[in-house]
This record gives structure tokens, sequence and C-alpha cells, in this order.
């Protein structure tokens, strides 16, 4: 396959699942919390993926959970990109802010990830935007760094220092030195952080720390787990499945769509995410 | 079925080969030996000429890790702990299918202002150490909680405890309390004076004969990684040997837990979900026990919060929820809807005749007299029901927002009086009906009092009454007009009241139901009696 | 040398006071009291202490004591290595460490040595010949299996081997009550009953783990797979796996000791989810339960060891690199 075409595909694929994330509440044929038929029914023409425990329709359940993940995957990325590029410009910038910053970033890669993110959200309570909140303020350690250290090897670059002495101002030096030097990372960054964050939030979910309000992928799982007869009933097919196979397809979907992106950008043999810069993120 | 059948079998042959110490790391040969095609149950037990059915190893699948199996260090978590306990150790009375029964004390008077009981032990009860229970043991017993709380009930009402003479010991109480024989002497372990007065710290006290009590099983072993216990058979035990010869339990999570019973590696578990009975039906070597009703499902309710002080709202919400159909669809079984009065119907103390609420969204409507409001639900990661509330409440103008929070914040949140509506399950609601003052009375320090604010004057002094009276008729009479009152105001909504569903195999375990459950209501069938082939 | 040394010795003791420090305040920010955690599946039933009792209870534990003091007597029992001692489990913190960290050790032990190795042989194969056929299909390969979180693999192999098929045991680290004799027999025995046991949560944090690893090396090898020395070995007629082994290898060790030691972290995360999925008696297990039982001294304990221990790997990460950037000039002369 070539590349044009294989990007073609993907982006449709991408394209397909944010119609489908947007158009959700209309293609869900119930809401996914009603109790649409009898529990535990196998998939028909009724119920395309059957239902759950307790009867609600897991089709409009699924619809809904992907649109979650989608949400929480796309908040926690835009902001613990921002807070590591902030925190990394800020740290390579001004030594004052690089000696609180640095040490916090370590002290917060230093304790066990997930135990963390559990204690912290039964801290503040399991809500979606508590979520959010949580894995995008625990996340932005490993990669503030990796700007920072990007940020002090072009700071002593010499033509960085000779608009320095003719007396470029910060902001112009970072909008036009730094931080062009540091987007090469940012692809990265975002790949790693979307499935950072739709592993996570199912995760936790699965754990029992998934907001009751909002059904996700992850939620639909714990429900299916919490079943106290799971595994002497063949039922496990249509409740574990296909939330499980969503998830999975959200991460490769991502993934395939920026190597394709990239492929084409540089047409080079570089294809695979350059995962040593993932540290944590995983 | 058949490969199933004959897998169980096989691995049963197994394990009491390996408990009776035959299989020395041989495995072919109990495979020629059990597994062919003729193969009935395997008899088992060597140990030795028997006059009642044995059964020589019982295997329970529990769903935690209960701790040391002494008095001051079993998990208080759940029940699982103090019911493994009560293999060990004894209690002044006990409880079978009827009612309160001797045990160590095998009669007892009580003075007519209802604070002095006089025991008279058995005669014939022991130690495990072979020295002899005497009533030095049991004041000293009292003694040593007074300074050393047991977890599981606290034994503050009891003022002094006094040897009389040879097997006669006086418990003299603080104030009088009805539900001494049943709560405490039924429910608090005695404990060997040898083995404690020695010992200073017994949270830290970690030594072999810290397990040693006079009950039918002794303690064999533990391993703390896997929940596992061993405890066996105590030949000499005072009331006859054990009809089980092993007992052990291990930690198995929810989704397996009635998998490893089929699959032939546990004897013994239960689910809450009915439709193990379905599922179950075609298995000719299994049976389901459902326990009495005795663990409720309910929202407790904070009546000092508007506009839930009011009780026209409170009523409201009980007719606006179809509870018949949230039973029906969490349990997969036929609902037994919440008395309004808490007491669980199918037990002693339970008043049918209260104000009960129907399904009635139009009623609902009318008290609420067409304002919408909105509540905020504390409730359980896992719990389906606030799910199935939300529509419901909507229909009638109530807009619910769902807090999911685990158990500890629950506890927390409940004890700070820090929320408007809870959903809680539990049990404790078969047993003695003084939970229905202690709950309301302000003086619990934990989990048992969460969430009940609520304030009436005729009901705090109908719990006074009903917890000094000495009269059976005269506490009923109180008890049913309390649980009339709790039907009327409803600080707490009983959604609906939930059985246990054990699953066992009947050629190793009888159950035996206890009346309003063991001890304070524990819902098992695991009564000691019947491990005793008693009933 | 020496300084560089010494100021990455002195970094990371800050680090350590601050996880000290941690681990005390965030189990103590919980909402929640320790004596009165509740249980779930409908069976709670908080015992009927009085206020009294519970308050005994509250003393006996230090509970009630101001925080100051209680972090006070926590870094003096530290520094004793004491660790204090379980209140929801009534047993000594170490005691219980010490029993969990077997199992984590094992499973984790074997899962790095599994994916590291496979993950680099994987890594070397692919990037040996970038954009052959080979490449391509062990890129996607890899890339799908980096799209799975930990706990689907588990649950996935679980319901597949353990549930349906039942080929595995259901869950445990082996089979409880299990009798073994004293003889070597015995002890192969149980190896064997362990290894039956383990065999699906490593097989899962393995599928998991492997793709990172893979990913890595594969980029490393198709950087250097054009390095003048390469081209020097060629020359002189090693052949292609005399070179991918004696002089490709070694390049790939300084990116993937980094990752290694950055994965760390990330791991015991996964060793969490896998032991509660296969209810292995783990660390992570111990954590889950902790949690919920807010239990103090575990809590530390337990936040200490992952802290420290990551903290230590790191430090040595960054100290072989150091040794690793001093030697590294000597190849190209």
């Amino acid at each position: 396959m070539s590349e044009g075409r294989a990007l073609a595909w993907i982006g449709g694929s991408v394209g397909v699942v944010c119609t489908l994330v947007v158009i959700a509440p209309w293609l869900a044929p119930y809401d996914p919390g009603a109790l649409a038929g009898p529990p535990l029914a196998p998939p028909d023409a009724a119920h395309l993926l059957g239902t759950n425990d307790v009867g609600q329709d897991l089709w409009s359940g699924l619809l809904y959970g992907v649109r979650t993940s989608v949400l929480v995957a796309g908040s926690v990325t835009l902001l613990s990109t921002a807070l590591s590029w902030g925190i990394g410009l800020a740290a390579g910038m001004s030594r004052a802010a690089e000696s609180v910053l640095l040490p916090l970033a370590e002290l917060l890669l230093a304790l066990p990830s997930l135990p963390l993110y559990l204690l912290t959200v039964t801290l503040v309570g399991p809500s979606l935007l508590h979520l959010i909140l949580v894995l995008a303020l625990l996340s932005w350690p490993p990669f503030a760094r990796i700007v920072r250290s990007l940020v002090l090897i072009v700071r002593a670059a010499p033509y960085v220092e000779a608009a320095q002495a003719l007396g470029a101002t910060p902001a112009h030096i970072i909008r036009h030195h730094l931080l062009p030097a540091t987007l090469d990372v940012l692809p990265t960054k975002l790949i790693l952080t979307v499935r950072f964050a739709v592993f996570t939030e199912a995760t936790l979910a699965f754990l029992g720390l998934g907001d009751p309000a909002t059904i996700s992928c992850g939620t639909m799982l714990n429900h299916a787990f919490d079943d106290p007869l799971l595994f002497s009933r063949p039922v496990w097919p249509w409740l574990v499945l296909p939330p499980a196979a969503a998830i999975v397809l959200l991460v490769l979907l991502t993934v395939w769509f920026s190597q394709a992106l990239e492929g084409r950008r540089a047409q080079a043999t570089h294809v695979a995410v350059p995962e040593s810069t993932s540290s944590k993120v995983s | 079925m058949r490969s199933n059948m004959t897998r169980r079998q096989f691995l049963r042959g197994l394990a009491g080969l390996a408990g009776a110490g035959v299989l020395s790391g041989c495995g072919t040969a109990g495979v020629t030996s059990t597994a062919g095609p003729s193969a009935t149950t395997p008899t088992i037990g060597t140990a030795g000429p028997t006059t009642r059915r044995q059964a020589a190893l019982l295997r329970f699948a529990w769903w935690t890790d209960v701790g040391n199996l002494t008095p001051f260090q079993v998990s208080t978590m759940g029940p699982g702990g103090v019911v493994l306990l009560s293999l060990l150790f004894d209690t002044l009375t006990w409880k079978n299918a009827q009612g309160i029964i001797p045990w160590l004390a095998k009669s007892w008077e009580v003075t007519p202002d209802g604070r002095s009981y006089t025991f008279h032990l058995v005669t014939n009860a022991a130690w495990q150490d072979g020295k002899p229970l005497t009533a030095d043991d049991i004041k000293f017993s009292f003694d040593y909680y007074a300074k050393h709380p047991y977890r599981w009930m606290s034994t503050g009402v009891v003022e002094s405890a006094t040897v009389l003479g040879p097997g006669q010991v006086q418990l003299r109480l603080k104030r009088p309390y009805a539900a001494f024989l049943e709560d405490i002497a039924g429910t608090v372990p005695m404990i060997p004076r040898h083995i404690w007065e020695a010992v200073a710290d017994p949270v830290k006290y970690t030594s072999a004969d810290a397990t040693l009590g006079s009950g039918p099983f002794r303690f064999v072993s533990r391993d703390e990684t896997a929940g596992a216990y061993r405890l066996t058979a105590n030949p000499a035990y005072w009331r006859g040997q054990p009809t089980v010869g092993e007992w052990r339990q291990f930690t198995v999570p929810a989704a397996a837990r009635v998998e490893v019973v089929r699959q032939g590696s546990a004897d013994v578990s239960l689910s809450s979900d009915a439709s193990v009975r379905d599922l179950l039906a075609s298995d000719p070597h299994l049976r389901i026990f459902a326990t009495a009703p005795l663990s409720i499902v309910r929202l407790a309710i904070n009546t000092t919060h508007p506009p839930l002080d009011r009780k026209e709202v409170r009523q409201a919400i009980a007719y606006a929820l179809d509870r018949a159909r949230i039973a029906t669809t969490v349990t997969h079984g036929p609902a037994i809807v919440g008395s309004a009065g808490v007491v669980p119907p199918e037990t002693p103390w339970y008043n049918p005749n209260l104000k009960q609420y129907a399904y009635d969204p139009a009623q609902a409507q009318k008290l609420l007299g067409g304002q919408p409001l909105t509540l905020n639900l504390i409730a359980d990661a896992g719990a389906r029901e606030p799910e199935l509330m939300r529509p419901m409440l909507k229909a009638v103008g109530i807009t619910l927002n769902v807090q999911n929070v685990d158990p500890a914040t629950r506890n927390q949140l409940l004890t700070e009086g820090n929320f408007q509506v809870a959903l809680t399950s539990h049990i404790g609601v078969g047993g003695d009906p003084d939970y229905l003052r202690r709950w309301y009375a302000g003086e619990e320090a934990n989990a048992f009092a969460q969430g009940s604010i609520f304030h009436n004057d005729e009901y705090a002094k109908l719990g006074l009454e009903e917890a000094a009276a000495l009269d059976p008729a005269q506490r009923r009479a109180a008890i049913f007009r309390m649980q009339e009152i709790l039907a009327e105001e409803l600080p707490t909504i009983v959604l609906y009241h939930r059985r246990f569903y054990w699953v066992y195999d009947p050629a190793v375990f009888t159950p035996l139901e206890t009346a309003g459950g063991i001890m304070n209501g524990i819902p098992f069938p695991n009564n000691k009696l019947a491990l005793l082939g008693e009933s | 040398m020496a300084r560089a040394v010494a100021r990455l010795l002195i970094r990371y003791l800050l680090l350590a006071c601050g996880v000290v420090l941690l681990n005390f305040l965030l189990p103590r920010l919980l909402p929640g009291d320790p004596l009165n955690v509740g249980a779930a599946e409908g069976l709670d039933l908080g015992p009927p202490l009085t206020a009294a009792a519970g308050h005994q209870l509250r003393t006996y534990y230090h509970l009630d004591e101001p925080p100051a003091g209680q972090l006070f007597a926590y870094l003096g029992d530290l520094a004793r290595g004491d660790l204090g001692w379980s209140i929801a489990r009534s047993a000594p913190v170490s005691g219980l460490l010490l029993n969990r960290l077997p199992w984590t050790l094992g499973l984790l032990g074997t899962t790095l040595i599994f994916s590291a190795s496979g993950g680099t042989a994987l890594g070397l194969l692919a990037g040996w010949a970038p954009g052959s056929r080979r490449d391509r299909r062990l890129v996607a390969l890899m890339a799908a299996l980096s799209a799975l979180p930990e706990f689907l693999v588990a649950l996935g192999l679980l319901l597949i081997f353990a549930v349906t098929l039942r080929w595995f045991p259901l869950l445990g680290g082996q089979t409880p009550f299990a009798q073994y004799s004293a003889d070597p027999l015995g002890s192969g025995q149980r190896a064997l009953d362990v290894g039956l046991h383990l065999i699906l949560p490593a097989a899962a944090l393995v599928l998991a783990g492997i793709a990172g690893f893979a990913l890595i090396a594969r980029d490393v090898t198709v950087g250097i797979r054009y390095a003048p020395w390469l081209i020097v070995a060629r020359a002189k007629g090693l052949s292609e796996r005399q070179i991918a082994f004696r002089h490709a290898l070694p390049h790939l060790a300084g990116p993937l000791l980094t990752y290694f030691g950055l994965r760390l972290g990330a791991v015991l995360g996964g060793a969490l989810v896998v032991e509660r999925v296969f209810n292995i008696p783990g660390l992570g297990l111990l954590a889950y339960e902790a949690i919920r039982e807010r239990d103090y001294p575990v809590l530390q304990a337990l936040f200490l060891l992952a802290g420290l221990g990551v903290l230590a790997a790191n430090c040595v990460v960054e100290f072989l690199y150091l040794r690793l950037a001093r030697r590294q000039p000597a190849r190209y002369e």
C-alpha cells in the first residue's frame, strides 16, 4: 500500500471516529442509562451488541463511552502538553524556576504512577473533570524535562547568544528560537499522551475509580467485571470485547495517523515513535 | 457437565488425599486411583472410626483476608473474620434456628432490675491446651476487654464481672440492656486467662497460643498473602467432635467465587446474584441455599438538610422509586421491597403492619407540590442503583446528582453529616433490634450509625424504653412502635432487602439458617452448630 | 567525574527526603478513617463500637495526635528501621512487604528480562533492514501491541486461557493449601505450580511492555547502520551476525538502559493492575487494598519502597551513563 493511500485510509478512519463521537447522541438507539431490554441479552437486531447486567443497551453505551475517552484524551493531551512546554521553557530560561520545578518533576517521576493516580483520584473524588485535571497535572514531568534540556542546548548556540547580544527580548527569543527547536518532539508528546490518557482513564475506571455519571469504555469494563458470575456464564464476549476493542482502536488510530503523517512529511525511514522519550508515559 | 463432574471429583479426591498426607509427591498414583470411569464420590477421611457422617475437608471461598484469628487482631472489615473466629472461640450464649440457646453458660438468671446476670457454666468446657475453662476466665475476659476493646462488639455496658463460686459468674451492667444476651453474651469471645493475663499489648501479640480458644476448631496455619486459613477439628471439643475434619478458607475475587466451586477447587461460597440458581440448576452436585434477607440496601437521608428536613419530600422520594424494579434488576431475583420500618421481613422483630410506600409517582408529585428539586447522592463505586433511580426521580421532577466514592470516604462523609442522601448497603439488621435505637442515639463511634441524622422525641424515648425493657411483650410493643415512626418519618428509605445465595456441595456441608443471623445479624449458613452435626 | 558523581548523589539524597515527606503526607490527605473504612458487596457491618472504645483505639494507633507529632514519630521509627504496624491487617508492615516482595519482584524480573531481551532482538531484526517487509511487519505488530493497556491484555489472557479453555489456574500465585514434600521433587512441584500460575500474568506484562523496547532498539539500529565503524567492520569481512552482536548491540545499551530506568515506575503500575486481575499477592495488590483500607503505615512503606527503588534505579542508570559517556569516545579512535 502506498504512503498516500495509507494516509487516506487512516485519515478516513479518524474522520469516521470523530464523526461518530460528535453524532453519538443521534446515532445511539437508546439512552445509554435507560433499561432498554432484558438483562444480559445476547446481541440481536434490537440490541446490536446485546445488553448488560441491568439491561442497558451496550451499543449505545459504547458510542457514548468512546465519546468520553476521546474527550478525556483530547483535554488531557492539550493541558498536559501546555504544562510540559510552559514548565520546560520556564525551567530552561530561568534558574529560579528551574530550582523549583525540576525537583518537583523528579519527585513526581519517582513515585509509582498508578498508585499515585489511584490515591489522588480517591482524594479528590472521581468526576470526569477531576480525572482530566489529575491526569494532566501529574503527566507533565517527562516532557518538561526534555523541553528544558532542548532549551538549554539551543540557548547555548552561537546564533541565540548573538540575538541576545543584539538586544532581543526573552519573548522574542522564545518565540523565534527556542520554541521552534522543541517542536520536533511535539508529535511524540501528543501521541504518547493520547495513549496515556486513554489507558489511564480506562485503567482507573476498571479499578472502580471512574466517574459514575459518564459512561466510558473503562466503566463498561468495570461493570462487566463486577458481575459476580462473569466467569460462570458465557456473557463476557459481548460485555468485554466491544469496549476493549474500542480502546485499542482509538490508540492504534492515533499512532497510525501520526505515523502516516510523519511518513509523508519526512518520507524517511524513521517511522516509529521514538519511545525513548516516553519515560513514564505508558 | 459430565466432564465437569469427573473433574470435580478428581480434584476433591486429590485434595482429600493431600489432606490425609497420602499424596507424597507422586501425582500419577492419585490420578489412576480416583479418576476411573466408575468413580463415585471418593470416600475420604482416614482419621479413624467415626459414628457420624464425616467430611474430611471443607473448603470455603471468601472474599478477603480476615486478619489474625485472635479477638484483638481479627479484621472487622466485613463479617468473615468474626465468623471464622467463632470456630476457635466460644461465647456464653449462642443462637440456633429458633433463637438464643445456652452455650458456655448452661443457664442464667437476671435480677429484676435487669442489671445483674448470673451465668452457670457448663462443667466440661476446656481450652484447647487441656486446661479447664472456669468462671475465672469469663471474669478475666470481660475485665480484659474493658482495657482492650473487642472491635466487633463493645462491652462498654458491662460495669463489672464477679466470680460467685465454681462455674458461676455474675456480670453487672451499667444499665439494664435488653440486647445483652444476644449482642454481648452471644457475640463476645471468651479468652483464656492463663495466656492473656501476661499480655500487655494484645494488638501486637502474635505467639502461637494467641489463637487458642475453647472452640470446636484449632488454628493450624494462615497464609497471609493468599488470605488462606487452615483449621482442624478439635477432637476433645466439649460439645462433641465436629463433623468436619478440616476447615480451609481462602480468598477469591467476586467474579471467580462461584466458578471455583463449579470447577471443584472449593466446596462452599456465596453470591449476591440470584441468577446463580438458574445457572446451577442443572448441576447435580451443587446446591444453593438462599439466606433470609438480612442485607439491606437503603438511602440514608440527612434530615437536617433542606428540603429533606420535610417528611413530605422524603415520602415523595419513597413513592417515586419503583423499588421492586430496582431490586429485581440489580439482584436478578424476586424483589423483597424494603420495609419502611427497616427491620427485614422473615425475621423475629419485623412489624408487618406498617405504612408502606408502593410505587406511586402521582402521589410523589402531589407531595412535592410541583416544585423541582436537585438532590446529591453519595454512592459506592460500582453500585447500580443510582442509575436506575435517576430516571424514576426525574419523572417526578427530582434531578439526581451522583457522587461516586469509595467506602472509607462514604463513611467519613456520613459520620460528618456532610451529605444529602447516601446509598449504603450492609448487614446487621437481622439480630437484636436494638440497632434501631443505636443508629439514632448518637453514641456510636463508627459506621453503624452512618448518616443517621434523625431527631424525634417519641422515638428516642421508645428507644430507651426498649433497651431497658425486661418484659418481652413490652419490648416488642416498643420496637413495633419505633418501626411505625420510622415508616412515617422515613429518616432512611430501604430500597430492598437482599438474600445471599450460598453455593455448596451437599456431600460436605449442610447449611443452617440462624434466627436473625449468626451473632449480631450475619447471614452465614455456617453456624458452628452445622459443623457439629447439631441443628 | 568525582564532582559529577557527588552532585548526582546529593541531588538524589534530597529527592529521597522529598519522597519520605510525600509518603507521610499523601495517605493522610485521603478522606476517611483507618478505623472506619467499611466493606463492599453489601456485607458491610460496621462493628457497633461505642465512642469510648473508638477513642481507645484511636489513641492506640496515635491517630489523635497532631500531624507534626505523627510525622516525628514516623521519622523516628524510620530511623530505627521500623516500618510500623498495619492497622487493617494487624501485622508488622515489614513482614507484609517481605511476604509480597518475591511475588512482585519475580513477576517484574521475568517480565523485564523477557521484554527487554525480546524487544532488543526484534528491534535489531527490524532495524537491520529498514523499510523491508520484515521491518514493516514488525513495526506494525509492535505498534499494535503498544496500543494494548496491561489490564486489557491481562483480562484477555485470563478470559481465554483460564476461564474458557481452563489451561491455567483462575487466580492466585499458587494453589492454596498445596503441600509439597521437602525433597527436591517437592520443590520442583512447587516451582511448577507457581510457574503455572504466573505464566499468564507475566505474559500479559511482557506483551504490554515489549513494544517499547523493540521500537527503541529499532530506531537506534537504524541510526547506526551506516556509521563509519560499521562500514569498517563490514570491510573487514565480518558477517552480518557478528557485526550485529559484537558491534551494534553495545550501542543499544545506553538508550535501552535509560528507557529501562524510566519504565520502572510505570512497570510497577502495570504490576498493580495485573496482580489485581489475577489476584497475585504482590505489592501492587497490597497497595490497591491499602488505599481502600486507609492503612497509613502500609501505604507509607509501599510508596517509600517504590519511590526509593525508582530513585535508586535512576541514580544507577545516570551513574552508568556518566561512565558510558566517558568511555564512548574511545571506541571511535
